[in-house]
């Protein structure tokens, strides 16, 4: 988990063209300068193309943190698993 | 705020704040709104496609406000028009045409808009506006086209998303379609709804179509 988390970080760094160690697990869109719908989309095709899992719009409504981000695509690696 | 002749269809189901007001989605004419929120609606058209209208030689205020004036109207791009609300604040609009009419209401926005343009501008202008054109795929002419669909700056994320989904579920139509820049991440929503890129991607903005019963 701490691993996909750190991967998704280093993801969201990139997205929001903010300093990675600016991020963490508890990060939101209020607290991120840059978080917004759009970058969040940008986040999500890249999360699906770093871990190779699928989200559906249901879950994009519910990334409230990197935290919550984390455990879906944890949860999503393990029942492809 | 009170609007009488809006037709409402329906509740996105999600709540604000946990409180019991709910978001709603309502089709409006352009005299159901306050000047304000028909501002608002105008600079959320403009931002769902600011690569044509930051082409024109007038402020941006001004743009908004002759797209304010659009909505609603017959024959223009943004005839039928759909908001997203909470609390009388707007968060997300979406505009369609039948798609066998796109194009004639493409040239009847376009005219409404070339109107306030300076005569000197007009022919630079006229140029770039059919360079633009290039650029986009063409679109079919069946079903609906959804030719705008713009969120807040405070829109919450996701706002247009269930705008569009309140939308396809209140419409008839087989087919819909629009078009979304290839840089614009707007399409990995779209693809998830069901739509899918036509073929021909040579084109800076992609047309996308949803067949309705071929997706289930």
């Amino acid at each position: 988990m701490d691993s996909i988390l750190q991967k998704l970080i280093d993801i969201a760094a990139a997205e929001f063209q903010v300093d990675a160690s600016t991020l963490s697990g508890a990060s939101t869109p209020d607290d991120v300068r840059g978080w917004d719908s759009e970058s969040q989309l940008r986040l999500v095709m890249a999360t699906e193309d770093s871990f190779g899992v699928s989200f559906d719009i249901e879950d994009f409504e519910k990334i409230t943190s990197l935290n919550a981000l984390a455990a879906m695509v944890a949860q999503k690696r393990a029942v492809s698993r | 705020m009170l609007i009488l002749a809006e037709a409402r269809i329906g509740d996105t189901g999600k709540s604000v704040n946990g409180r019991t007001d709910q978001e709603s989605v309502a089709r409006i004419a352009g005299s159901d709104l306050t000047p304000v929120q028909r501002r608002a609606c105008g600079d959320m058209i403009f931002r769902a496609l600011p690569q044509f209208y930051e082409m024109l030689p007038l402020p941006r205020d001004a743009v908004c406000d002759i797209l304010a004036e659009q909505i609603g109207k017959g024959g223009t791009e943004l005839e039928e028009a759909y908001i997203l609300r909470s609390e009388g604040a707007i968060l997300a609009t979406l505009t369609a045409v039948p798609a066998d009419r796109f194009a004639a209401a493409k040239k009847n926005g376009l005219f409404s808009l070339l109107r306030h343009v300076p005569r000197s501008e007009m022919v630079a202008l006229t140029k770039a506006m059919a360079a633009f054109e290039s650029r986009v795929c063409p679109a079919p002419q069946d079903g609906l086209y959804l030719a705008r669909l713009g969120v807040s700056d405070k829109g919450a994320v996701g706002s247009g998303t269930r705008l569009l989904r309140s939308v396809l579920a209140e419409r008839t139509e087989r087919y819909f379609s629009l078009h979304v820049h290839r840089a614009n991440p707007a399409a990995w929503l779209y693809r998830k709804l069901g739509f899918e890129y036509l073929p021909q991607d040579q084109y800076e903005f992609r047309c996308m179509v949803l067949d309705r019963t071929a997706s289930g």
